[in-house]
């Protein structure tokens, strides 16, 4: 009878021994996702050479394999501008890319290597990330790696999701749409194309083109969410031709407005940020009714800043004459809005 | 016994893993922890817009995007950067973390540690910051910032460790979170969300307003210790700016770090001058603070502004002296300091 619990005493403390490196803490465990994600997304990784190699126009960028046979998703860019593309593989092996296609609305293009079993992500089973979630980025930043070195590999945070919003001309790039702020610098040459990944490595974005913010002039360490590219790649992937690609974004449907149209006439242009100040309205027009005054300052159109004359009226220029426009006021310390609207032809 | 002692070491072996984050993903409980910090302080943290103003700041292109600000007080006093109204904009609109547009004033600009104080009427009490003691702050401990360049009801945030405490003078924390100018303004929170600091652009070297603009997103960030942010609001909100204190003395050596603190000269009419202090006296205390080198007097006189009166112990032909000084806002040479030394130059001849 005494000799069982012992042995059962013997074998809890095997067992304790055995148990308690694994049990300690989540650290071990941690550590040994991120190993295993980087082990695991280098061999999806491509380093790709191309076009440039003059006045700081780097001949090389990032991409990722996205099919066994060797579809390489990567962004439209310079470097694609030619017919001598080579990827290299994770693992040295060299192969002549030809472009498939590209979406340069989206700034999205796709090459094709022969090869087969391929290591690959699969762009239908990727994730979403919320803001201040840990990721990893793969990129091959200043071209770094060659032959069968592994990219290199960042850590950080998601900032931020936001829109990139082409049409107000805030970042002069061709893709609008959501991007992923990253905290971590990313945005340095040979990194488009590259990777942005979570901690157990499912795709969440395609690092873009260097950017620089055009709001504060700073570079802009971004990436565009995967599942907004999806639909290119499967097009150019049926091989058909995005020449149609939603244009109504960026295309005005009728006339344009003008500030004359709605009745106001703005201070003289003069300095490089005149403040929007109204200098005159027009009697019996639709300012006038709505009791808009001269020395009143124009802060906002439809809830978007108007930081001077100059965008003013590049933002009046963008919205169609039949659209009614919400103007934001500062009169006397008071934000004051009207909703205006071009009378029509009838109405005169 | 054998029993109890059985018992005992079930118990030792289920211990590790019975507190609840004992066999959770470390990282993730970090970052639920970030996105905790965050929701704390979101409320206080307000986007800054700005109409009118210069393009160029000596030779630095001015966007026109948003920044941030802290609000600091609930009826309506928020603190910024000030390098987001270097470009001296004409009107300035502040929007709430629920939204709403309120047009704002400037206060007062504090250009010792280049803070802004915004005035806003809001419609209702405003949510104030929790703030860190400031002896709980260590190097190596997270530090979260947090701006409002990007989105409008989403704050943008980095993460990163205090690398540093105690910098540029004594007044800043360094951080190696992303600071730029989508976060100038904004606070930089421990991971309970209590305010640390307020990010602005800082240089050790220079103290032009720009300074420290140069590494943005480099892991060289700088936040002003949120004590230093409490003291200037105080100051700010009676509307004067506030200038860096000048004493006028001037010591030898190019390294303020190995200079002895030996006055080498005081400009004419400077308020060392005024004071009485001599070439050869050697500073011993400022305000109580024990000086053994020429940079313990910068870093003394940081903590001060222009009219503010501070003490000086010096030593003089062994003998300890104590005067006050006055300090100053602009010491400029003046012509009667030069036409003494042109006196002195006929007479060599």
């Amino acid at each position: 009878m005494l000799q069982r619990p012992k042995q059962l005493a013997a074998f809890t403390l095997v067992l304790l021994a055995i148990l308690a490196p694994l049990a300690t803490t989540g650290v071990a465990k941690s550590v040994a996702t991120i190993y295993r994600t980087i082990a695991q997304t280098q061999p999806k990784m491509v380093k790709i050479y191309g076009a440039g190699g003059f006045r700081g126009m780097e001949a090389y960028q990032s991409g990722m394999l996205i099919s066994p046979d060797g579809h390489i998703l990567t962004v439209w860019s310079h470097v694609l501008d030619t017919d001598y593309i080579t990827a290299t593989l994770n693992d040295g092996r060299n192969f002549d890319a030809k472009l498939v296609g590209a979406d340069p609305y989206l700034d999205v293009a796709l090459l094709k290597i022969d090869a087969e079993n391929l290591p690959c992500f699969d762009i239908k089973m990727t994730v979403d990330a919320e803001i201040g979630e840990r990721i990893i980025t793969f990129s091959n930043l200043f071209g770094v790696a060659t032959g069968n070195e592994p990219l290199s590999v960042q850590h950080g945070i998601v900032s931020v999701k936001t829109t990139l919003d082409a049409r107000r001309g805030k970042f002069k790039t061709p893709y609008c749409g959501p991007i992923y702020v990253l905290d971590t610098v990313t945005n340095n040459p040979g990194a488009p194309g590259g990777a942005l990944t979570n901690r157990s490595g499912q795709l969440i974005g395609m690092l873009g083109k260097e950017l620089r913010n055009s709001q504060n002039h700073t570079w802009l360490n971004y990436a565009m969410p995967i599942a907004d590219i999806r639909k290119s790649v499967e097009k150019i992937c049926s091989g058909q031709l995005l020449t149609e690609h939603d244009k109504t974004l960026i295309k005005s449907k009728g006339q344009n407005l003008t500030m004359s149209d709605l009745g106001i006439t703005m201070v003289p242009d003069v300095l490089q940020r005149t403040p929007p100040y109204v200098d005159h309205v027009q009697s019996s027009s639709a300012a006038e009714k709505l009791d808009i005054r001269p020395d009143d300052l124009i802060v906002m159109i439809d809830d978007q800043l108007i930081p001077s004359c100059k965008s003013l009226n590049t933002r009046i220029g963008s919205i169609d004459r039949e659209e009614t426009v919400r103007i934001t006021i500062l009169r006397d310390g008071k934000l004051l809005d009207f909703n205006l609207r071009t009378p029509s032809e009838a109405d005169r | 016994m054998i029993k109890k002692l059985l018992l005992a070491i079930l118990w030792i072996s289920i211990l590790p893993s019975s507190p609840s984050y004992g066999n959770a993903d470390l990282e993730q409980l970090e970052q639920a922890a970030f996105q905790n910090a965050v929701k704390c302080v979101a409320p206080s943290v307000v986007r800054i817009e700005t109409i009118g103003g210069l393009e160029q700041v000596q030779n630095l292109r001015f966007g026109t995007g948003a920044t941030t600000g802290l609000i600091v007080t609930s009826d309506g006093l928020i603190v910024s950067s000030a390098f987001n109204f270097l470009n001296k904009p004409s009107s300035i609109l502040v929007q709430l973390p629920d939204g709403k547009h309120k047009p704002a004033t400037i206060v007062a600009t504090d250009n010792n540690r280049m803070l802004t104080l915004l005035r806003i009427d809001p419609d209702g009490p405003l949510q104030v910051p929790k703030y860190s003691s400031e002896s709980e702050i260590k190097v190596g401990q997270w530090a979260i910032g947090l701006g409002r360049a990007f989105d409008k009801t989403t704050p943008n945030i980095s993460v990163g460790i205090v690398s540093a405490l105690n910098r540029i003078w004594g007044k800043a924390i360094q951080t190696d979170a992303a600071v730029s100018p989508n976060n100038y303004g904004g606070p930089l929170v421990d991971i309970k969300g209590r305010v640390i600091g307020l990010l602005v652009p800082l240089s050790p070297q220079t103290n032009s307003k720009i300074a420290g603009y140069q590494w943005y997103d480099s892991g060289i960030g700088f936040a002003v210790y949120a004590k230093f942010v409490k003291e200037s609001v105080e100051r700010l909100r009676g509307g004067q700016d506030l200038f860096p204190g000048q004493t006028g003395i001037i010591f030898a050596g190019a390294n303020p770090a190995t200079a002895e603190p030996i006055i080498a000269s005081c400009i004419s009419d400077s308020p060392a001058q005024k004071a009485g202090l001599k070439k050869g006296d050697r500073i011993v205390e400022i305000d109580g603070c024990k000086i053994s080198r020429a940079s313990d007097v910068k870093e003394s006189l940081s903590q001060s502004y222009a009219n503010d009166t501070i003490e000086i112990v010096f030593s003089r032909q062994n003998k300890l002296v104590e005067c006050k000084v006055r300090l100053g806002h602009k010491i400029v040479p003046t012509t009667k300091a030069k036409l003494k030394k042109s006196s002195t130059g006929p007479k060599a001849d």
